[in-house]
């Protein structure tokens, strides 16, 4: 598992993954920002399970859980961010 | 017309504490009881947000050790400590007419606690989005939801805390902002009292009135919880807010089925 830790304009992103064969087979996401609805964060982590590890398409499962989401300093960009971070094993 | 306020507080029990925090906007959503704010404290209890993950934050064996109750909440944001000398406000609003985002919270309900400060004779003012900041200090951190039908906001605010302790039980951001000045936000936090002559029963009516203002209410009253409100708390208390899930294990509301269900049931009579 690695852990990458990402400062949004307001509010931490903590991602920690575990990637097996190129893809993702677990993915938690915490930290102290504020997503509407909230559960969508939930179905984001959801979505991310089985995805290719690629910026590409952890973007596209990002952008379909958090579409329509209202975010406040908070962006769809620094989650893919933090999730490639994490899945670089960086630390942030 | 004058806007609903209530103290209910149970401070001993931070887990029926945040129970009814969350109760008032379910009753609100589903119509059982008008726009509420309510003011309330914890005495000794740390509080963290709905995405983050108890052991990442909280100091887990100073917190027992201190007697302090761990007890997550319904809205994002970061951990916080209570005692008696933080003051929480939350207010609870129908969501039907009013815009479903957060910018609408932060730019209109967070000049309540604002403006109530400002009446003090402090200069408040808004920094970093949501955080309510006097002479570059920040003395009240907000958070929000919009769920089940309602418009919720809170804030704690801090008058007169112990910041050794809280300095203590909370991993970084808060040590950090109080220890060594800070890395990521620009400015440490402190007590109202600190800054001026002020006591939590000050700023209660303050925030009342405030928030009245704000809202269009020529007054306010001071209203009790409704039976029904105290209904839907006790499910909340029994069914998630003293469950190990809930405020250790991240789950997600929908985890609690039965809470959910009760609730549908108290709204539809």
């Amino acid at each position: 598992m690695s852990v990458c830790e990402v400062k949004a304009r307001k509010g931490l992103i903590r991602v920690k993954v575990v990637v097996d064969e190129d893809r993702i087979v677990n993915v938690s996401i915490t930290g102290d920002f504020m997503v509407l609805p909230e559960d969508s964060v939930f179905e984001a982590e959801s979505r991310l399970i089985g995805v290719r590890a690629t910026e590409s398409e952890v973007r596209a499962a990002l952008a379909s859980a958090l579409s329509g989401a209202s975010m406040t300093g908070v962006t769809v960009d620094d989650f893919v961010n933090a999730v490639m971070c994490a899945v670089r094993g960086e630390k942030g | 017309m004058s806007l609903r306020v209530v103290t209910f507080e149970e401070p001993e029990d931070p887990h029926f504490n945040m129970a009814a925090e969350e109760a008032i906007p379910r009753a609100r959503g589903c119509d059982i009881v008008g726009d509420t704010l309510r003011l309330w404290r914890n005495a000794n209890a740390v509080i963290i947000g709905y995405f983050q993950r108890a052991e990442e934050e909280v100091n887990l064996d100073v917190a027992e050790a201190m007697g302090a109750a761990v007890v997550r909440r319904f809205t994002g944001g970061g951990a916080v400590y209570h005692d008696l000398g933080n003051l929480n406000y939350a207010l609870s609003l129908s969501a039907s007419g009013r815009p479903a985002s957060l910018d609408y919270v932060f730019s209109e309900l967070l000049r309540g606690p604002v403006e109530a400060l400002r009446s003090l004779g402090f200069s408040a003012e808004v920094q970093n989005v949501n955080d309510v900041v006097v002479s570059g200090r920040k003395v009240s951190g907000t958070a929000a939801t919009i769920s089940w039908g309602s418009v919720f906001f809170h804030g704690a605010m801090l008058v007169s805390t112990d910041l050794a302790r809280l300095a203590s039980v909370l991993k970084v951001p808060a040590k950090k902002l109080i220890d060594k000045g800070v890395s990521s936000v620009k400015y440490r936090v402190t007590n109202l009292s600190e800054l001026g002559r002020v006591t939590v029963d000050d700023i209660v009516g303050r925030l009342a009135e405030s928030f009245s203002k704000l809202l269009g209410y020529n007054s306010y009253r001071l209203s009790l919880l409704t039976p029904e409100e105290l209904e839907i708390a006790n499910v909340l208390y029994n069914e998630k807010y003293t469950k190990r899930e809930w405020n250790y294990e991240r789950a997600p509301h929908r985890a609690f089925a039965r809470a959910e269900g009760e609730i549908a049931r108290v709204c539809k009579r």
